[in-house]
């Protein structure tokens, strides 16, 4: 689900010139996970707690690091990221993808 | 250096360490490094970041991207650094806009001097800037409204209350307090989401399209009425920062 949403994300919503509403549907993709995750937080998750609820211990240091930098680079002081930061975070974001489809045993089912 | 500055200056250090930077190479490289925020403002929280402001020359910015891991590490390092040229610092954008207005006002220079302190003046594009970043949210927000998660309802709602109180700021000339200043302000005058939101009619850019922004902002009365988060709000307030607060609330009166 968050792979697919993260796909989604990349192919038909990342605008590099509006951060806000990359973040917003970020926010909604976490929470169509969550949905299917039940989990007790109160607060609002990102995306590096987001992927340690659903891939457990599994996940490796460098989608971590990849998903905090991600979330760093939409949410620079201001909310205005330059447009060399947000073309860092399309390329974070495809690395963070690649990764997590890794994890899936069955890719192309999800791919759909 | 007085001992804010002091302290101030031993937890940029501890930080940067933290996140695997060069302090000593940036001591010499650097022309200014300006601390700013709630840690400069003394209103920080524990585990609040710290926001640095690094002035550099324009060759020592080329290949200056942060690869991931770094910006990784300096997250977790509780760093949150804007890097900028000198060109940049001088020119008519940067001193017209939001952020040096802030750190002109609630800066603390721990390198070089603030000499484009005095010349800051903010300009219609910060306001501009800021209205079609609240709109651009608010539509964004209330699109997605059915599919957030209900903890990110009380994220975005104060979000857009924060943006929109920054935006009559800005619309005043009057530079943004650091976010926790903001809130204290907004608890203590208690006079809630209709004020705000009729003060945010009053602005030509705003009218006609509040609906998204009063669609969000009015199922906020939970959050005004929560006597809890009002007694926080006024408990945190430790003396050395009413200095800040005096300040802060005579700038936000100011507006009225």
């Amino acid at each position: 689900m968050l792979y697919r949403g993260l796909k989604t994300l990349s192919d038909e919503e990342f605008d590099p010139t509006d951060a806000e509403s990359v973040q917003v549907c970020l926010d909604a993709h976490i929470s169509d996970a969550l949905r299917k995750i039940p989990t007790h937080h109160r607060s609002p998750l990102d995306l590096h707690d987001t992927i340690i609820v659903v891939l457990g211990n599994r996940a490796d240091s460098d989608l971590l690091d990849w998903a905090e930098s991600f979330q760093d680079l939409i949410n620079t002081y201001g909310g205005n990221p330059s447009e060399e930061d947000m073309d860092q975070a399309a390329e974070v974001l495809e690395s963070i993808i690649d990764t997590l489809g890794s994890y899936l045993p069955n890719k192309e089912s999800a791919d759909e | 250096m007085n001992s804010h500055s002091q302290l101030i200056l031993r937890i940029v250090q501890t930080r940067f360490r933290r996140a695997g930077l060069d302090w000593a190479h940036l001591q010499e490289s650097a022309r200014e490094v300006v601390v700013f925020g709630s840690h400069a403002a003394g209103v920080n929280r524990k585990g609040s970041d710290m926001d640095v402001l690094v002035v550099e020359d324009a060759a020592q910015m080329k290949n200056a991207r942060l690869e991931v891991r770094s910006r990784a590490q300096m997250k977790r390092g509780g760093l949150d650094l804007v890097r900028m040229s000198a060109a940049e610092i001088e020119s008519a954008e940067w001193l017209g806009s939001e952020l040096a207005s802030h750190i002109a006002v609630y800066g603390l220079w721990l390198i070089g001097p603030d000499e484009w302190r005095d010349r800051v003046q903010i300009s219609t594009n910060a306001g501009d800037k800021k209205e079609r970043h609240l709109l651009s949210l608010a539509r964004s927000v209330d699109a997605h409204w059915w599919r957030l998660h209900p903890c990110f309802h009380q994220k975005y709602r104060s979000t857009i209350r924060r943006e929109l109180q920054r935006l009559l700021l800005l619309r005043n000339a009057i530079p943004i307090p650091p976010t926790r200043i903001l809130d204290f302000n907004w608890y203590v005058d208690g006079s809630g989401v209709e004020s705000l939101l009729s003060k945010a009619a009053g602005q030509a850019g705003l009218r006609g399209n509040l609906d998204h922004i009063s669609r969000i902002l009015s199922t906020c009365t939970k959050e005004t009425k929560n006597k809890q988060a009002k007694a926080s709000a006024l408990q945190w307030c430790p003396p050395s920062t009413s200095l800040w607060l005096t300040r802060a609330r005579e700038l936000l009166r100011a507006q009225d």
